[in-house]
């Protein structure tokens, strides 16, 4: 049994969910290869040879692939497929946009957000935002798997896999991305970070967001993320945001400032191990799933804990 | 130019959803329903192409049981021209409806499908995908902004980095996102209207295409419970708390 | 979580009427009270309520209820710091026809009465107030100004936080599993997190208290209605104190919603939730859209409002709300439990009622008595055919479908009918009887003659049957005739003790030697009173009692309650164990001595006896009363054997004319004559001595009785109020109770009872006259009295004794 793993990666570096995915991967029992595809691959190979277990690394090399956009992608792995059982990817939004056209194009299901695997055709995933897992067999004879990274460990950088070339099949020229907002590298990515401090409404301003936040997040190395109300406010970035619709996170210790705790925000960060709430409201939800609440203002309890950590 | 809006009918998203304690699933007797919120916000893109001259039609589609009638109701409400019934019980994977979808595209001369990026119930985010590849059309999911000008539409998408500047040339696929619109209210004499106007209806089986699951349900059940926190007093406890727990690590 | 082991009073449902009642019993009662609530406050019926509050109800008692809910919510945020969100924004009820203008008319009048103010405007009144209503079609409006709104979950989690901040404990997802019992004591309150050992239990439930009532074997007979309303989007140009609007004639009501519009609606044909159990876990829950269904009330509301043509729903709510099948809610003791109250069963006017409510319920539980008159929502107004789910169900759905039907005078329901018929039925069906029922039993109110459709036709004014009824009236003046009074309730009360026990409970004397038959009241703590009846000594230690039809529980429940336990006494409810034939009219003699060989002369047979008289092969108890100022008595025949004694008299009687006649002969009979109406005329609010009836306590013995020590306390004082009769002069005029008394043009109180007498020619209404200075003979003949009828004032003249046969020359002949 094969299987092929499509690699992330952002800004020529690989991005820490493959190493998750990865683990995902590695339980189906197979072999696996991970494809590298994207304009300038040859470092990102490399670097991913070093994956734990893995076989190979499938290397394509091709302008076309700059923006990891849908068609194109697809078009290649959907080129590959044949010798592979099953296809997985992380669930970011390359993965979501990419792989169900894949899934179509073969004519099976995906397997979206997986959090657990069961069997080679046997999952666990989320549904209505969390508040249900559906344990789901495949009948299809290729499986298409997108992986909830947040819920699996990476897997370690101790492998020696070598690298194939190979071919790209003609962009079927159906779009083009014209721009691309690269976000700054100085936080870490809300998705991979170890720690996460999330700002809510509460915070009344994008001023007082950056001003209060950053700080704190600078002093813990976290990445930053935010509840809708405060995106959909202006104070923070959309990609930013964490919850069911927007970035799925677990880190180490995720810290909700004035966040009221909507269900669909806790859908994106209940998986976090420690979850500290800091609210003035004490019938606010996120204190349902807070390991340690503490009532009080926020513009005083933020500063004061950023001194003292 | 003709338009395609997919709209599903959902567990009402402000509702806590039951699991059943037999497995079988969640529970959806007795429970309010409603048009999956990302697919209002797609029908309400199309609206506003409608309004600025650039849809001709809009035709809402759903597939799902009879009931579904209610929120293609909803969508005829809110402004779309005709409404198709697809009538299907049970469970209809992203693959099956996308195959659907594609029989009435195509049938239709569609030029642009919109739909939510993801349903609330399943949270599969496939459909629009798999549109996308059966007609070879492009696609632009989680849209957050869209512009057409001509045969070509101008789309900005929210993604992990940030946003994202796609062009694509019609007849193409745009997955709605959160911020793309807010849906508008449909006012009481639309509602009424939309009660006696037409019902298009037409079966699986009319369509063609194999529409039978693929994955199947093993069990549903709860999600892990998180064990009661606590409530701390300062900033200074908090932080003792934390260190104690090696949650602030290195 | 556990819960403590013992409470003085466990309250099961925190709802608002929960979290009311817990508020007032750890405030006013200092209560130590546990509330349990199995899911999270508000999580049934009281999350998706409406929330207008209007007051004004046909019973005074309620009245002051909703207005004490009113002056709660005002002063909540100041006692508990959680706002209730309180808008006094004045009620508009909308007239678009004129019978509905005329019972507007009249309810201004109770308003009134009522002590607060209603107001008639015009439509371009009400054109000023709501610049974006239609009034093209409005004859007008009421205007109530002390009407509003609040917010359902506001008020109950102030109430709870009061309650909690009185000591009263509130513990949340907490599901009751049952009682502990000793016979029909409840002992404890199982839960699924613990017992808990206490006195006393009140069932606040909501859709649940069925349920929860079965497992103490009481009956609590609601049925939950799928209600929805819609919330739109903002309305340009409606105020934010819009005064909430209800529109009857189109059974619509709105109501100004953050600068929207909630408008709902009560169609006719209401859809049920669930005749089976209501599943625990619906909590926080709400059904399906069923735009279908609501169509029926959209035309409606844009006809009303057209601005609602250009604006959007932005949700819509359907949701269950409990209703009854009288449309009244349900408070009190159960009666088949020694120490369960209940407070359910809101009609949709809980939010309304959730303040007061709690406040008498809380007081009823504490001291054993209800605080004031509450008959109209008291839990023993029902019987044994209130379990019957279906009945239930169909008579729930009609009382639904005329929440805002105009309400005519001696209206009947369709459904749910013929439940109990006495054997006479057939036979008075076949001379034109047109039915009524009361507590199950079909009861004739009057008979059509050849000729005339047998059919009630319904009118604010004298209706179809007004002039039949006077032949009936005349012909039992007259002549003779026959009421069947088979639905009456029926006690035996025997044993070693019952003669103590009976001269314990009653205020008369009605221990006297066997054979003798006492018009008596039960009195309460406060000398109100709570039962009139009559009572027949059979032997030493046997007693037939009698008493209304609707007081079959009430009665029976009181009784037996307030008989000490030490005596031996059995009370057993033989309703359906007798017919009851009135005989009444001057020839009644002539006909009972036709047809039984006992001596029945006025020597061997005086008023107030009973004997066993043989009559047609049967043993009769023969009571000589009358309710009619005539010479009579009421046969009480064993059931089976009803028709055969009919049926005897009928031939003895045909020389005199004699036939069947109607309980709307017997109500204008009966106003003739001033007899009292418990319910209506005598209250638990009312001492005997208030209702001239203080003859009939036995104040010159020394014998004990319930209510003496308020009696003689209050013998002391002057009276605040006195009951008396009145006649317009305007003979046209239509009385139905509840019109204000004005004497020298001031307040001076209203009418209990209102309708015609024909012996007379004239309206005949009674009422109490108040003054808080005292009120005498010599006070009631200085005034001089005019009655506001339907808004209207007439003349009227006051009567201090009965207007016919005074002396009852006729009645003890």
């Amino acid at each position: 049994m094969r299987t092929l793993l499509i690699a992330e990666h952002r800004g020529g570096k690989l991005d820490a969910v493959t190493a998750q995915a990865l683990t995902a991967a590695l339980a189906l029992g197979g072999e696996v290869d991970v494809l590298v595809a994207g304009a300038v691959v040859s470092g990102l190979a490399s670097a991913a040879t070093r994956l734990s277990g893995i076989a190979r690394v499938l290397a394509a090399d091709n302008l076309g692939l700059a923006h990891q956009a849908a068609a194109p992608l697809a078009a290649l792995i959907v080129s590959l497929a044949g010798d592979y059982d099953t296809i997985v990817a992380p669930a970011s939004s390359i993965g979501k946009d990419v792989m169900p056209r894949v899934a179509a194009l073969l004519d099976v299901m995906q397997i979206s957000d997986v959090i657990e695997v069961l069997g080679p055709d046997t999952f666990r995933r989320p549904i209505y935002a969390g508040n249900a897992i559906e344990t789901v067999r495949s009948r299809d004879g290729k499986k298409v798997v997108t992986v909830r990274t947040s819920a699996f460990a990476a897997a370690p950088m101790d492998g020696r896999a070598g690298v194939v070339n190979v071919a790209v099949p003609a962009d079927p020229r159906l779009g083009r991305v014209v721009s691309e907002t690269q976000k700054t590298a100085d936080r870490p990515d809300l998705g991979s970070a170890r720690v996460v401090v999330s700002g809510g409404r509460a915070l009344g301003s994008k001023a007082n967001f950056d001003a209060l936040l950053m700080p704190l997040a600078e002093k813990l190395g976290a990445a930053v993320g935010a509840s809708r109300a405060a995106v959909d406010a202006g104070y923070a970035a959309s990609e930013l945001q964490v919850g069911q619709t927007g970035r799925i996170v677990a880190p180490d210790l995720y810290i909700a400032i004035g966040i009221s705790g909507a269900i669909q925000h806790l859908a994106g960060m209940k998986g976090s191990k420690v979850i500290v709430a800091i609210n003035s409201d004490a019938s606010a939800p996120i204190f349902s799933v807070a390991d340690y609440g503490l009532i009080g203002d926020l513009f005083e309890i933020v500063p004061e804990l950023t001194k003292v950590i | 130019m003709k338009v395609l809006v997919g709209v599903k009918r959902v567990i009402d998203a402000s509702f806590a959803v039951r699991v059943k304690p037999d497995g079988s699933g969640v529970e959806t007797d007795n429970v309010k329903m409603a048009m999956n919120p990302f697919d209002e916000i797609a029908l309400e893109e199309a609206i506003r192409l409608k309004e600025k001259g650039i849809a001709t039609e809009i035709l809402a589609v759903s597939i799902g049981p009879a009931k579904a009638e209610d929120t293609l109701r909803a969508a005829l409400a809110m402004g779309a021209d005709r409404a198709l019934l697809i009538e299907a019980d049970g469970r209809n994977e992203p693959l099956a409806v996308a195959k659907l979808l594609a029989a009435v595209a195509k049938a239709e001369g569609t030029q642009l499908a919109l739909l939510g990026k993801q349903a609330i119930d399943d949270d599969a985010n496939q459909t629009g995908q798999m549109l996308a590849a059966l007609l070879g059309w492009g696609q632009a999911t989680f849209a957050s902004k869209v512009e057409i000008t001509g045969t070509t539409a101008r789309v900005e998408r929210e993604v992990d980095s940030g946003l994202q500047v796609m062009e694509l040339k019609l007849p193409a696929v745009i997955t709605a996102d959160l911020r793309l619109n807010t849906p508008r209210f449909a006012a009481l004499p639309k509602i009424m209207a939309a009660r006696k106007k037409p019902m298009e209806r037409k079966s699986p089986a009319e369509l063609g295409g194999d529409i039978a699951p693929r994955l199947e349900v093993i069990t549903t059940g709860e999600p892990p419970k998180r064990k009661a926190g606590e409530m701390v007093g300062s900033v200074g406890a908090l932080v003792q708390k934390l260190k104690a727990a090696g949650a602030l690590g290195k | 979580m556990a819960v403590p082991s013992h409470a003085q009073i466990v309250v099961i449902g925190g709802g608002i009427i929960g979290c009311s009642t817990a508020y007032h019993l750890a405030r006013d009662h200092k209560a130590d009270v546990v509330l349990l609530e199995q899911g999270k406050l508000t999580s049934g019926s009281t999350w998706h309520a409406a929330g207008l509050v209007g007051q004004l109800r046909s019973s005074a008692s309620i009245t002051q209820v909703l207005k004490y809910s009113v002056e709660l919510y005002k002063r909540l945020k100041d006692e508990t710091g959680l706002d209730t969100g309180w808008k006094m924004t004045g009620c508009l009820r909308l007239a678009t026809n004129e019978d509905r203008w005329t019972e507007f008319k009249r309810l201004a009048t109770t308003a009134g009465s009522f002590g607060m103010e209603m107001e008639l405007v015009s439509p371009a009144a009400v054109k000023k107030m709501w610049p974006l209503m239609e009034v093209g079609d409005l004859i007008g409006a009421s205007w109530l100004p002390t009407d509003g709104q609040a917010s359902p979950s506001d008020i109950t989690q102030s109430l709870a936080k009061g309650a909690r901040q009185a000591g009263a404990k509130i513990f949340e997802g907490v599901t009751v599993t049952g009682f502990e019992m000793t016979g029909n004591r409840i002992t404890a309150v199982k839960t699924l997190d613990g017992t808990i050992r206490c006195d006393t239990v009140v069932n606040c439930a909501g859709q649940w208290a069925r349920q929860v009532g079965a497992m103490a074997g009481i009956n609590v007979p609601l049925q939950p209605v799928k209600h929805q309303y819609i919330i739109t989007e903002k309305v340009e140009g409606l105020a934010a104190d819009a005064a909430t609007i209800r529109d009857p004639d189109r059974r619509t009501y709105f109501k100004e919603e953050v600068g929207g519009l909630v408008m709902g609606g009560y169609e006719p044909d209401p859809i049920p939730w669930s005749t089976g159990d209501v599943p625990g876990d619906f909590q926080f829950k709400l059904f399906d859209d069923d735009w279908d269904h609501f169509e029926q009330h959209l035309e409606a509301a844009i006809t009303r409002v057209p601005a609602l043509a250009e604006t959007g729903v932005r949700k819509m709510i359907n949701g269950p709300e409990s209703f009854t099948p009288d449309g009244n809610f349900i408070l009190g003791p159960a009666p088949e439990c020694a120490n369960m109250y209940v407070g359910a069963g809101f009609n949709a006017f809980g939010i309304a009622s959730g303040g007061g409510a709690g406040w008498v319920l809380a007081q009823w539980a504490v001291t054993g008595e209800a605080p004031m008159d509450l008959w109209v929502v008291d839990i023993r107004r029902f019987s044994a055919m209130h379990r019957d789910r279906k009945w239930v169900n169909e008579r729930t759905l009609e009382a639904y479908g005329k929440h805002y039907t105009v309400a005519y005078p001696q209206e009947e329901y369709a459904s749910g009918r013929g439940v109990i018929t006495s054997p006479l039925y057939d036979r008075l069906k076949a001379r034109g009887a047109v039915f009524g029922s009361k507590l199950g039993w079909e009861r004739p109110n009057w008979f059509a003659p050849k000729g005339v459709v047998p059919v009630d036709v319904y009118s604010m004014g004298r209706q179809n049957w007004f002039a039949t009824v006077g032949d009936e009236h005349r012909l039992v003046r007259d002549s003779v005739g026959i009421f069947d009074q088979s639905s009456f309730a029926k006690y035996e009360v025997s044993g070693a003790g019952a003669a103590e026990a009976l001269s314990w409970i009653c205020a008369n004397n009605v221990a006297r030697e066997p054979g003798r038959l006492t018009y008596t009241q039960l009195l309460n703590s406060r000398g109100g009173i709570e039962c009139d009846l009559t009572v027949a000594r059979l032997a030493d230690d046997r007693f037939y009692i009698v008493t209304g039809t609707g007081f079959r529980t009430h009665d029976l429940a009181w009784i037996r309650e307030h008989v000490p336990s030490a005596l031996t006494v059995e009370t057993q409810d033989v309703t359906e164990d007798f017919g009851t034939l009135s005989l009444m009219g001057r020839r009644a003699r002539d006909v009972l001595a036709a047809v039984t060989n006992a001596d029945v002369s006025n020597a061997a047979f005086p008023f107030s006896h009973v004997r066993v008289l043989p009559i047609a092969g049967t043993d009769v108890r023969a009571l000589r009363v009358t309710y009619v100022g005539e010479l009579g008595w009421e046969l009480h025949v064993p059931l089976s054997k009803t028709g055969d004694v009919f049926d005897a008299l009928m031939v003895a009687g045909e020389k005199f004319g004699i036939a069947p006649v109607g309980y709307r002969a017997l109500e204008s009979l009966r106003l003739e004559k001033g007899y009292r109406a418990w319910g209506a005329d005598i209250t638990p609010n009312d001492t005997p001595f208030e209702a001239g009836l203080g003859w009939a306590a036995k104040l010159k013995t020394d014998a004990p009785f319930m209510g003496r020590t308020a009696l003689e306390a209050a013998h002391e004082k002057p009276l605040k109020k006195v009951l008396a009769t009145f006649t317009t002069r305007d003979e046209s005029a239509v009385l139905v109770g509840r019109e204000t008394i004005l004497r020298d043009g001031q307040f001076a109180g209203y009418l209990t009872s209102g309708g015609y007498g024909y012996t007379l020619g004239k309206p005949i209404g009674l009422g109490y006259v108040r003054n808080a200075a005292g009120v005498d003979a010599e006070y009631l003949k200085a005034g001089s009295y005019e009655l506001v009828v339907a808004n209207e004032r007439l003349a009227a003249d006051i009567h201090l004794e009965p207007l016919y046969d005074p002396k009852n020359v006729r009645v003890k002949a």
